[in-house]
């Protein structure tokens, strides 16, 4: 059972791509080069789902 | 009490002189971020240019994205998270602790704070020499101990919200535990 349910989460995660971000302690300097294209294009997008979201409050969006 | 102080009123000019090169980001930001993308836009790059490297939580990505209606939604809220946030903080028992240790010295200040606020502030705590929170204005942040030393005033078609830099105050806190005790 458990290896069924850790092999269908694995592949949720293909599905979804994956979520985790590097982890480290804030020491070093950025070495991501911020992409305002992509920024635009992905807020757009974004924004159209939380207005959605919104119709069903989500708590965290409360603040 | 301490008395307010704003140091920063416009992201345009002495941002870069903050000492402190790290910058928390709490969940609001980034809803705001995909409210009013052409401002945030250029924040984004100002911050950028100021040095900053924008870090935050486990917890800000889970708030972020839960409720998705959709696989679909889920991967566009991690994918612009993705876009902002740099790097996560490790979480761990020193964090926990200052969760626990804030939690108990707050009291009823820190009533109105969520787990994942909490969170946020013992990280601030544990790296306290090189990283501010950036959130929304609030009324529940403590800032006796969490003083803002900046502000940022975003401009929209709907209205202005404002954006608080803090850090945390050692000796405020100290000042507060020492009342407690005192007190009993």
């Amino acid at each position: 059972m458990k290896k069924d349910i850790k092999e269908l989460e694995e592949k949720l995660k293909t599905i979804t791509g994956e979520d985790n971000l590097p982890t480290g302690e804030p020491t070093e300097k950025s070495k991501k080069p911020f992409s305002a294209s992509a920024f635009t294009k992905l807020a757009e997008e974004v924004r159209r789902i939380l207005e959605e979201d919104a119709k069903t409050p989500n708590p965290a969006i409360k603040r | 009490m301490q008395k307010l102080q704003i140091l920063q009123s416009s992201v345009n000019t002495k941002l870069s002189e903050l000492p402190k090169k790290h910058l928390l980001i709490d969940t609001n930001f980034l809803i705001d971020a995909a409210r009013y993308t052409a401002q945030f836009k250029e924040l984004l790059e100002t911050l950028r240019r100021s040095g900053f490297t924008l870090v935050s939580i486990d917890a800000t990505l889970v708030e972020f994205v839960k409720g998705s209606k959709s696989i679909e939604d889920y991967s566009k809220k991690v994918k612009f998270y993705k876009s902002i946030i740099e790097q996560i903080l490790p979480f761990d028992s020193t964090i926990r602790n200052h969760v626990s240790d804030i939690t108990r010295a707050l009291l009823k200040k820190g009533g109105q704070l969520s787990y994942a606020d909490c969170l946020l502030l013992g990280a601030v705590m544990k790296y306290e020499s090189s990283l501010y929170l950036l959130t929304k204005d609030r009324s529940d942040i403590p800032v006796s101990i969490f003083n803002p030393v900046a502000s940022i005033i975003i401009e929209t078609s709907d209205n202005n919200c404002t954006f608080n830099i803090y850090e945390y105050n050692e000796k405020a806190y100290k000042d507060l535990l020492i009342t407690l005790v005192g007190d009993n």
